[in-house]
C-alpha cells in the first residue's frame, strides 16, 4: 500500500511539467465530491448529466477558441460577435430559403449549405483577425477589440437589432436531439472537434509550431517557421470554433440575435486561464482546457440543481473565486517548488 | 515652425482634426448640431462616460488594463444607496460620495493587490474580481432597482449650471458635469507634473527600467488601481444621480465601449503613452457618432459598424506608423554597418 502511493507519487513528480493540469484534475474532483456529498439525491442523477451535456458544446467551442488565441500571447475579444454574426447569417439564409415545417430532402441540402456558411464566415473572420495582427500588425486585444464591433455592427445592420427567427423545425433537431437516448449530438460533435483539436495541438507540425510561436516569436521566426502564416491559422480556427458555437446556439434557441451568449467572452478567457493555458503564450493543453470547461459547467449546474438563492450570479462568484484561488495556490505552489529546486541545486554544489 | 512640426508627430493632433470635420461636416448638414441644446446632451452624457474613461486611461497607461470597472461602480453605488436607504441613516450629499468612493477605493486595491503583489495579469486578475464583484453584488446585496433615492441625490441632479431658454422648452447643463471637468483636471495635473506621473508613464513605458531607476512599482500600481476604484465610484454615483435610481444591471458591459473610447483617443494599449487631452476627443468622437449621427439620417443600427471601422482604421494607422518608425530605425543601424565596414 504504502509502495503504491510511493508510486503515485513518484509519478506525480516525473509529470511536474503538466503539474497545472493535474491539479486542476484534484480541484475537479473536489467540487464532484462536495456537489455530491452536499446532496447525493439531487446532484448524482441522470438529469444534472444531461443538462451538463447541453450546456457544454457551446460554452467550451468559445472558450477553444479563445485558447487558440491565448496560446499565441494574443486574445480575442471577437470569439462571441463571430458567433453571432454567422448565426445571423446563416439564420437568415434558412429562413428565406426553407419552409419552415418541411424535412425533405432539399432542405436537407440546404442545411448542409447553411453549416458550410457558417463555416465559412467564421474562418473569414478568424483571417480577417489574423490579418490584421500579423500583416498590419495591430496588437491583438486591439485588433480583436475593433473587429469584434464591426462584427457586431455588421449584425446590427443586417437585423436592424431585433432577433431572426421563423428558423426550420428540422433544425432544431442538431440541438435538442440525442444520440441513443442519452448523448446529445451536440457534446458528441463537441467531444470529437476537442479529441481532433488535442491531436493537431499535440501530433502535427502545426502544433509544434503554434507553440514555438507562443512561446517565443523571434526563435521561431528565425528557425525557419512562417509564423504569420500559423497565427492567421489559428485565428481562422479560433472564427471557424466560434461559428460552429454561434451554430449551436442558433439551433438551441430556434433565434439569432446581436448580444447572445455575450458573457460567454469574458468568461472563455477565465476558463481558458484556469485550463492552465498562459497568458503569455506558449504553453496550455485542450485537456486542461476541457478540464477546466468541465468544472466550471459542474459549478453551475451543480448551484443550479442544489437552488442556491440567485444561481446565475453566484456561479459568477464562484467562477472568479476558483479562478483567483486556483492561480494563487499555483503562483504559491510554483514558488514552493522553485524554492526546493534551489535547495536541491545548493546541496549538489 | 518646428511648433509645428511637434504637433504633427502627435496622434491627438488627427484625431483633433478627425473630431472638428466630423463636427463640421454633421453642422453643415444639420444646423441643429450645434445648437446649445445639442452641444449639452453631449456634455450630459460625457460626464459618466468621461470619468470612467479617466480611470481607465491611467491603468493603461501604466501598462495594464480594468475591466472591473462598472462592477465597481455598481456594487459601491448600490451598497451605498443601502447604507442611506429613507428610514435608515439619513447623511447628506459629501458623506455620501465619499461613503461609495471609500468601497470603490477598497474594490480596486482588491485588484492592486493581486497585481502588484502576486503578479498575476491586469486583465485576468480584474476579470475574475469583476465577476465576484458581480457575485456579491446580487447574492449579498440583491438585484432589485432601488427607485427611491435619498432626496439630496435628486436635488443634486436638478440643479444646472446654467440653463438655456428656447422657444421649444428649456435645455440645461447639469452642475454634476463639473465633477467630469474636475476629475480631468486633476488627473491631467497629476500626469503632467508630478512624480506620481511620471513613475505611472515609466511603468507603462519600460517596468524593468522604471524599477531601476527607482520608481516603486508596486507602489504605483496600487495607487492606479486603488484610483481606478475610487473614480468607478463616483461614476456610479454620478450615474445614479442622472438617473435619479438605483439599477444595478444598467451599466453592465460598459468596459469595452469606454476601452475603445480611450484607444480612439490616441492611447497606446501597450502603456506609456497618451493624454488626458487625446482621451476627451476620443469621447468627443464617440459621443458624436452616438448622438448626433442621427441628425444627418444615419440611422442608429449603423452606429457600432462606424464606431468598430474608425477604431480599427485608427488601430491600423498606429500599428503602421510604429512599423514604419522601426524601420527606419533598421535602415540606421544598416547605414552604421556599412560604415563600419568601409572603415
Amino acid at each position: 500500500m504504502k509502495s503504491g502511493f510511493r508510486s503515485i507519487g513518484k509519478w506525480y513528480k516525473q509529470r511536474e511539467y503538466d503539474s497545472h493540469t493535474s491539479r486542476l484534475f484534484l480541484v475537479l474532483m473536489v467540487i464532484f465530491l462536495l456537489m455530491a456529498a452536499s446532496s447525493p439525491n439531487t446532484f448524482l442523477t441522470r438529469n444534472t448529466f444531461t443538462s451538463i451535456g447541453y450546456q457544454l458544446p457551446e460554452f467550451g467551442l468559445y472558450a477553444l477558441a479563445m485558447m487558440f488565441a491565448m496560446m499565441l500571447g494574443g486574445i480575442d475579444l471577437s470569439i462571441v460577435s463571430i458567433g453571432n454574426l454567422s448565426g445571423i447569417i446563416i439564420a437568415q439564409f434558412m429562413s428565406q430559403n426553407m419552409a419552415s415545417g418541411s424535412g425533405n430532402e432539399s432542405s436537407i441540402i440546404m442545411l448542409v449549405c447553411a453549416f458550410a456558411l457558417a463555416i465559412l464566415t467564421g474562418a473569414v473572420c478568424g483571417a480577417i483577425n489574423g490579418i490584421s495582427i500579423t500583416i498590419i500588425g495591430i496588437q491583438p486585444i486591439l485588433a480583436t477589440l475593433a473587429t469584434m464591433q464591426i462584427f457586431n455592427g455588421i449584425s446590427i445592420a443586417m437585423t436592424k437589432g431585433s432577433a431572426v427567427v421563423g428558423l426550420p423545425k428540422i433544425f432544431a433537431g442538431l440541438g435538442n436531439n440525442t444520440i441513443g437516448g442519452f448523448f446529445p449530438i451536440i457534446l458528441v460533435a463537441f467531444l470529437i472537434i476537442a479529441v481532433v483539436l488535442s491531436l493537431l495541438m499535440s501530433k502535427t507540425r502545426f502544433g509544434m509550431d503554434l507553440y514555438m510561436v507562443g512561446s517565443n516569436r523571434r526563435v521561431a521566426q528565425f528557425s525557419g517557421i512562417h509564423c504569420n502564416r500559423v497565427t492567421i491559422t489559428s485565428y481562422m480556427i479560433g472564427g471557424i470554433l466560434s461559428a460552429i458555437a454561434g451554430l449551436i446556439v442558433a439551433s438551441r434557441s430556434m433565434s439569432a440575435k446581436v448580444g447572445y451568449g455575450e458573457i460567454y467572452q469574458l468568461q472563455a478567457i477565465l476558463a481558458v486561464v484556469l485550463g492552465g493555458v498562459s497568458p503569455k503564450g506558449g504553453f496550455g493543453k485542450v485537456s486542461g482546457v476541457f478540464l477546466s470547461i468541465v468544472s466550471l459547467q459542474m459549478l453551475s449546474v451543480g448551484v443550479n440543481i442544489l437552488r442556491i438563492s440567485d444561481s446565475t450570479f453566484i456561479k459568477n462568484l464562484l467562477w472568479g473565486g476558483l479562478l483567483i484561488g486556483v492561480m494563487v495556490m499555483n503562483y504559491i505552489l510554483d514558488r514552493y517548488r522553485d524554492h526546493n529546486l534551489a535547495i536541491r541545486a545548493r546541496r549538489h554544489e | 515652425m518646428s511648433n509645428l512640426k511637434q504637433l504633427m508627430k502627435r496622434n491627438e493632433f488627427y484625431i483633433a482634426l478627425v473630431v472638428i470635420g466630423l463636427s463640421i461636416f454633421i453642422g453643415v448638414l444639420n444646423s441643429v448640431f450645434f445648437s446649445f441644446q445639442n452641444l449639452a446632451d453631449i456634455c450630459r452624457s460625457a460626464t459618466v462616460y468621461g470619468i470612467f474613461s479617466i480611470g481607465t486611461l491611467m491603468v493603461i497607461l501604466s501598462g495594464g488594463i480594468d475591466v472591473s470597472f462598472p462592477a465597481i461602480a455598481t456594487v459601491s453605488t448600490y451598497a451605498t444607496l443601502m447604507i442611506y436607504a429613507p428610514g435608515g441613516f439619513e447623511g447628506n450629499i459629501v458623506l455620501f460620495m465619499l461613503t461609495a468612493c471609500a468601497i470603490g477605493l477598497v474594490l480596486g486595491l482588491v485588484n492592486g493587490l493581486f497585481i502588484a503583489v502576486f503578479d498575476f495579469p491586469s486583465l485576468i486578475v480584474t476579470l475574475a474580481t469583476s465577476s465576484i464583484y458581480y457575485g456579491i453584488q446580487f447574492v449579498v446585496l440583491g438585484s432589485f432597482r432601488i427607485n427611491k433615492i435619498p432626496s439630496y441625490l435628486t436635488g443634486l441632479s436638478r440643479m444646472s449650471l446654467f440653463t438655456f431658454k428656447s422657444e421649444n422648452g428649456s435645455s440645461q447643463l447639469p452642475l454634476i458635469f463639473l465633477f467630469f471637468i474636475g476629475v480631468a483636471i486633476i488627473a491631467f495635473v497629476v500626469l503632467r507634473y508630478t512624480m506620481l506621473g511620471r513613475a505611472i508613464h515609466a511603468t507603462g513605458g519600460n517596468r524593468n527600467a522604471a524599477e531601476r531607476v527607482g520608481f516603486g512599482v508596486k507602489k504605483t500600481q496600487f495607487f492606479i488601481y486603488g484610483a481606478a476604484g475610487l473614480l468607478a465610484a463616483l461614476g456610479g454615483v454620478i450615474y445614479t444621480v442622472m438617473t435619479r435610481q438605483g439599477d444595478p444591471a444598467s451599466i453592465i458591459g460598459l468596459e469595452m465601449t469606454i476601452i475603445s473610447v480611450v484607444v480612439l483617443g490616441g492611447v497606446d494599449i501597450n502603456g506609456g503613452k497618451g493624454s488626458v487631452f487625446g482621451v476627451l476627443l476620443g469621447l468627443l468622437f464617440v459621443l458624436i457618432i452616438n448622438n448626433s449621427l442621427i441628425l444627418i439620417g444615419v440611422q442608429s443600427h449603423w452606429q457600432q459598424l462606424i464606431l468598430g471601422l474608425a477604431m480599427f482604421v485608427n488601430a491600423s494607422i498606429t500599428a503602421f506608423r510604429s512599423k514604419l518608425a522601426s524601420r527606419c530605425v533598421h535602415e540606421i543601424d544598416r547605414h552604421a554597418e556599412k560604415e563600419g565596414e568601409t572603415q
